[in-house]
């Protein structure tokens, strides 16, 4: 019995640290993505945590026909929705601890911590003002690895579709963030 | 008629620049995904995110070696 379980155990001691190495890789791109999604370190911090969480126990069902990065950009943007869309969010508004976006921001210069912490609050409010569609299409988009063929499958749309709303997309964010300044 | 052509030329050179204009989002930054892209590369999750998965796949991992023992103790 004891002989029989031990390969599982080990095996999984090996599946723990082949996913410490994807969550080194795509860690900081989900908790951005949380991050602005939801405009609050907390709970991004909360997200990026629990959408590891399920990436692990799902680990078997991923096939390999899509990047690794967008399968979890999939999990984080239904985790995201399902966070915003509940009732709690929708009716509470919990007080914002300044200190998680200066950690959110990690940095050792305080100037430098004061500019990036800045420039976070004037991003921030800028997507705020967007569509929803706007703002996950903007933050995909910036992201390189991604293709905009693989934007488009996240957003279920064309890739074309993608390169139409991302002009308007890009036009509405430069007039809201220059309304910021 | 040339002239014509040529001025349209311009209206549509005009157009695209004033697209341009109208996307670039700050100095030193072309489009919105340049300045998130920035933003994101000076973003770092908190360390304590990577410390409280690894103590939830350990919870996990521990869970799934007694449920293996409770169904072998259970056959045996």
């Amino acid at each position: 019995m004891e002989q029989g379980s031990e390969p599982v155990v080990l095996s999984k001691v090996w599946e723990t640290s082949e996913f410490s190495t994807i969550y080194r890789e795509h860690s900081q791109a989900v908790f951005y993505v949380a991050l602005r999604m939801l405009n609050n370190p907390s709970q991004a911090e909360d997200a990026t945590h629990d959408v590891f969480l399920k990436a692990f126990r799902k680990l078997d069902t991923f096939r390999g026909d899509s990047q690794m990065r967008t399968w979890l950009y999939r999990i984080t943007i239904n985790h995201c929705q399902n966070m915003a869309q509940t009732w709690y969010q929708r009716n509470i508004l919990t007080a914002v601890d300044e200190t998680v976006w200066e950690r959110a921001a990690d940095h050792q210069n305080p100037l430098q911590i004061l500019e990036v912490k800045e420039l976070g609050e004037r991003i921030q409010k800028s997507l705020e003002s967007l569509p929803e569609e706007y703002r996950l299409l903007l933050l995909l988009v910036a992201d390189e690895k991604l293709s905009y063929d693989e934007v488009a499958q996240l957003t279920e749309q064309t890739a074309d579709a993608v390169r139409g709303k991302l002009h308007r997309a890009r036009k509405a964010f430069a007039h809201h963030f220059s309304k910021t300044a | 008629m040339k002239e014509e052509r040529k001025l349209k030329t311009n209206e549509v050179g005009q157009e695209a620049e004033e697209t341009r204009n109208s996307e670039k989002t700050a100095p030193g930054f072309q489009h919105a995904e340049e300045v998130l892209r920035f933003d994101a590369a000076n973003t770092l999750p908190p360390p304590e995110i990577e410390r409280r998965l690894q103590e939830s796949m350990k919870k996990e991992l521990s869970t799934e070696t007694s449920w293996w023992k409770r169904l072998f103790s259970k056959g045996g």
